[in-house]
């Protein structure tokens, strides 16, 4: 049997399609598989550093950093802290950790990793000038630093839907009209589990510290009144949404199906600020629960990247730096108050001490979560 | 001399082939799910514990909401197979076996369908029906319909919707390949309606069959849908338990491990009824001259309220929740309607363009994501292919029932887990620094998607592949045509159609695929789900609507361009193979 000349062009133009396909598959391969490469030449005496970020300035601040730093190169892992968390903690199961430095929301997860020598101590630079936010956050062995404060649990809500009218303390939250009030499911939004221990720890009375040592039945005693409390919220309504978004959506909307809720409040200042919310407001109670984003290193680098490290820490612990962070997420993650003297935090941002923020032990209240969201996942939920 | 010559033909009976294939299944899913499963009996193994073995987390995991969580899931998976399968049967009968009109247009409906995360179609649903959503400002009261959707009403629903075009595709190509002969026959001899389907169903038994076991599994890992609407009703998923157990601080991959071993084995039941049925008999009926069809004819009154029927099921469906989602995306509002009224703004849209320092242009993750989405479904479609043939082969040995049981088991994988198990394998201190490198690297990435794609879809093609009947090769190797020559003239131009639907379906999901993309990332490549993701958790969740809403259109662009070369590109008679005879 032969070809027809049909047949022919036929295989002519499949062969030739073929081999169009090939080229251009071979050139996307070669861009793909040098995408793991580094980009660096052994010659040049440049340190990699792999750090893990949620924070929403980090690529602003890690691209101000390298500018600025020649010998040092830093690559950025941006992704969500719960997912930073699980990579991190299987690249530790596998015995060869890849992550440099993680830098996230909240000190349980630092000092987790403290507990288990999982990052270096000491990683505070001299030359620091801590402000009083800074030095309440700071922990005793230095195996983590705070880097800006924001605070969960004031209260946000809306003017129109409140009539102006909000409660004062926490414990007036209970009077509320019924269905009122909003909060977080702290198994998925992340500033909620501190919410909790700081509400937990408050009524129970123990110091606002994150050094101070706590004894087991003061922990237990506050533990059950928090649950007291939050079953009080729960008969009169309180509505669990999972994170910032939908419970921002809820007082929103029109109509509102929430008049408050005790959030963080910079996502109610982002908010705000974008105009997304123009008849938002916060205020806050008798007190609000301090969370610092912190930054902590990996006891798996060499000399060298660990004083790279300490250099990078330094440079977030600066006036350029704090400024980077604010300029890299004006209505997000930049709506912080700083941690060091001479840095002002964004305009629309209360005084800190209007906040009476309240300090929560991490090492105490950290391996605390699982149990505690647990019963709030059967509990506390609608 | 006669030690080489045995040594050489016991080495010529060694089927090269399939060591080739199990050597690359290893790598890609076996070996890393193994690893992350061994987890739940031996923690020392990966520095968790000091227990070398341990039953102490399977305890655990049958207790409270961790168990509970695995009996929803089980029931909810097998009510969405059911509902799923069922519903996919009769769309397809209708479209393809009756003179309903617009049987294009629900084509095209199920492609939209299918190419919609379970993830997207949640928030679609939430900015429908939440009240202060779309449905309040157009008028309507759904608090009461809000409350039941945040429920087990609302994840069959989700998850029925999302495994339908799967089960509608399946069971289509089942139909198309089944001429009107067989239910001709049945009526000549005085068969009711009922008793043809009877006869007729079952010789599509294993698109049917694969059409459930697909639903089953891919219901039974589906996660976005678990993790938005079950948890704030009480109502937990297996897979959410098990997302929560790898995210506790310190992570708990023991009792993580022993959630997933029980997701994969519950997918053996679904392996086993369906090997039993379609083993030892043949459903081959498909074939190059397989004739048109006979269309059932409606009446016009009832063609006209069938099709009006169908149409505004699937419209209410499909569009309500997309509609919601887009016109969410031209507000500059996190809630649809606000008390100060609806603001329209084209913001989101120009910051996806133009973006804030915080978020990083799409252009580039789209780019990555669509060099993934080539690699991934060019793979994934060959070693498919080859693995369906495996399993629709009728005298199969260990390898085939081995295969069997490996396919639908992996997908029923989270992809967590296998993003997590990627890391535990590729990245043990041993590999990484005496033998290779991978993890955070593209080639990682690509397997890693690879492997999350290739148990679905080659579940896909069984059905078709198992219905091409072996005479059309035998013919072609009788005429003297090597293996190749055989197949590219008789099984390609057969499969050419389902094999580019396998294709694009991949590339699609690849784009959309977030939880493998997430754990094996390259940093400073992100892929664009991932950039989407952190947009929409944070205070810019409208810029990432919008994102979402260009990446849906840049699909459908590439779906668009892939069927437009297939129509052009193929010979004619590639593309009537099978096609239904409008003019009957």
């Amino acid at each position: 049997m032969t070809n027809t000349p049909k047949t022919t062009r036929r295989g002519f133009g499949l062969r030739s399609t073929a081999a169009v396909l090939g080229v251009v598959a071979s050139v996307v391969s070669l861009s793909i598989v040098n995408a793991g490469a580094t980009p660096v030449s052994h010659s040049t005496p440049v340190v990699q550093l792999e750090l893990y970020s949620a924070q929403g300035y980090d690529s602003y601040v890690v691209n101000a950093f390298n500018a600025s730093h020649s010998t040092i190169h830093v690559t950025l892992n941006d992704n969500s802290t719960g997912t930073l968390l699980t990579q991190i903690a299987a690249e530790q199961a596998s015995g060869h950790p890849v992550w440099n430095m993680m830098w996230a929301d909240g000190a349980t997860w630092a000092a987790q990793f403290d507990k288990a020598r999982w990052s270096v101590k000491n990683i505070l630079p001299s030359g620091v000038n801590f402000n009083s936010a800074g030095i309440a956050n700071l922990p005793f062995d230095r195996s983590f630093v705070p880097t800006g404060v924001t605070v969960t649990g004031g209260l946000c809500s809306d003017t129109v839907a409140t009539n102006g009218s909000t409660p004062s303390t926490f414990a007036q939250l209970v009077n509320m009209s019924r269905g009122a009030l909003g909060m977080n499911n702290p198994s998925l939004s992340g500033p909620t589990f501190p919410l909790i221990a700081g509400e937990m720890a408050h009524l129970q009375g123990l110091p606002s510290s994150t050094t101070a040592n706590i004894a087991p039945g003061s922990v237990a005693k506050a533990i059950a009144k928090g649950k007291a409390f939050l079953l009080a919220l729960k008969a009169n309504g309180l509505q669990v949404h999972n994170t910032n978004g939908p419970t921002l959506g809820a007082m929103e909307s029109n109509p509102a199906t929430l008049q408050a809720a005790t959030i963080q409040t910079s996502a109610c200042y982002g908010d705000i600020a974008a105009g997304y919310w123009p008849t938002g407001a916060v205020t806050y109670l008798d007190y609000s629960v301090a969370l610092p984003s912190t930054i902590a290193v990996s006891t798996n680098v060499s000399k060298a990247q660990l004083a790279a490290a300490k250099t990078f820490v330094g440079y977030v612990l600066s006036v350029t730096g704090q400024q980077a962070m604010q300029d890299g997420d004006p209505q997000g993650d930049g709506l912080f108050w700083p941690v060091i003297t001479g840095v002002n935090p964004e305009a629309g941002l209360p005084a800190y001490s209007s906040t009476k923020a309240y300090a929560i032990n991490p090492y105490v209240w950290g391996p605390l979560q699982s149990s505690i969201d647990a019963w709030f996942t059967a509990n506390v939920i609608n | 001399m006669l030690l080489g010559r045995i040594r050489e033909a016991r080495l010529a009976r060694v089927k090269w082939s399939g060591i080739a294939l199990w050597a690359i299944l290893a790598l890609l899913v076996i070996i890393p799910v193994t690893v992350f499963l061994l987890a739940a009996i031996s923690p020392r193994l990966l520095h968790l514990s000091s227990q070398w073995f341990t039953f102490g987390s399977i305890t655990a995991a049958f207790q409270g909401y961790t168990g509970e969580g695995l009996f929803n899931s089980v029931w909810v998976s097998t009510t969405v197979a059911i509902l799923a399968t069922s519903g996919a049967t009769a769309i397809a009968w209708l479209v393809q076996r009756t003179n309903m009109l617009g049987g294009r247009v629900i084509g095209a409906l199920m492609w939209v369908l299918l190419l919609i995360p379970t993830w997207i179609m949640t928030i679609g649903w939430t900015n429908l029906i939440q009240p202060g959503e779309l449905a309040t400002a157009l008028g309507f009261n759904t608090s009461g319909l809000y409350n039941l959707f945040y429920g087990p009403g609302g994840i069959v629903l989700i998850l029925t919707t999302a495994a339908l075009p799967f089960c509608y595709f399946v069971v289509s190509a089942g139909l198309r390949g089944l001429g009107s002969e067989f239910e001709d026959a049945a009526r000549v001899h005085g068969s009711s309606t009922r008793r043809m389907l009877q006869t007729v169903l079952p010789i599509i038994a294993p698109a049917l069959l694969s059409a459930f076991a697909i639903a089953f599994a891919e219901s039974i890992s589906d996660f976005g849908v678990a993790f938005t609407l079950g948890l704030n009703t009480h109502f937990p998923m297996a897979t959410f338990t098990l997302f929560n157990a790898i995210t506790e601080n310190p992570a708990n991959f023991s009792v993580a491990a022993v959630i997933a071993g029980v997701l994969i084995l519950c997918t053996v039941p679904p392996i086993y009824f369906q090997s039993r049925v379609v083993r030892g008999r043949s459903y081959q009926v498909l074939s190059g001259r397989t004739r048109s069809v006979r269309r059932y004819q409606f009446r016009p009154l009832t063609r006209w309220l069938v099709s009006i029927a169908l149409f505004a099921v699937l419209l209410l469906v499909i569009l309500g929740p997309l509609v919601a989602a887009i016109a969410t995306s031209f507000t500059r509002t996190i809630s649809f309607e606000t008390t100060s009224g609806i603001h329209w703004s084209l913001m989101s849209y120009q910051s996806v363009f133009n973006p804030p320092p915080s978020i990083r242009p799409l252009g580039g993750g789209l780019w990555t994501s669509n060099q993934l989405g080539f690699f991934v479904a060019s793979g994934t479609v060959v070693l498919a292919y080859v693995l369906a043939r495996r399993l629709s082969a009728t005298t199969g040995g260990w390898s085939q029932r081995l295969a069997d049981v490996f396919l639908l088991g992996s997908v029923a994988i989270p992809g967590v887990v296998l993003g997590v198990g990627y890391i535990l394998f590729y990245n043990q201190a041993f590999l990484a620094n005496h033998v290779i490198n991978l993890y955070q690297t593209m080639p990682l990435l690509v397997m890693g998607l690879t492997a999350s794609a290739i148990p679905g879809q080659s579940r896909l093609l069984v059905g078709p592949v198992s219905q091409i009947q072996s005479s059309l090769s035998e013919a072609a190797r009788v005429h003297g045509a090597s293996k190749w020559r055989t197949w590219k003239s008789t099984s390609l131009p057969i499969l050419s159609r389902t094999l580019t639907w396998a294709w694009v379906l991949t590339f699609t999901k690849t784009i959309a695929e977030l939880a493998v993309a997430q754990m094996l990332l390259v940093p400073g490549r992100e892929p664009v789900s991932v950039l989407i993701e952190t947009t929409l958790g944070g205070v810019f969740a409208p810029i990432g609507t919008a994102a979402t809403v260009l990446v849906l259109v840049e699909m459908i662009g590439v779906i668009l361009v892939c069927l437009t070369i297939y129509r052009f590109f193929t010979p004619k008679g590639w593309r009537r193979i099978g096609e239904l005879s409008r003019s009957e």
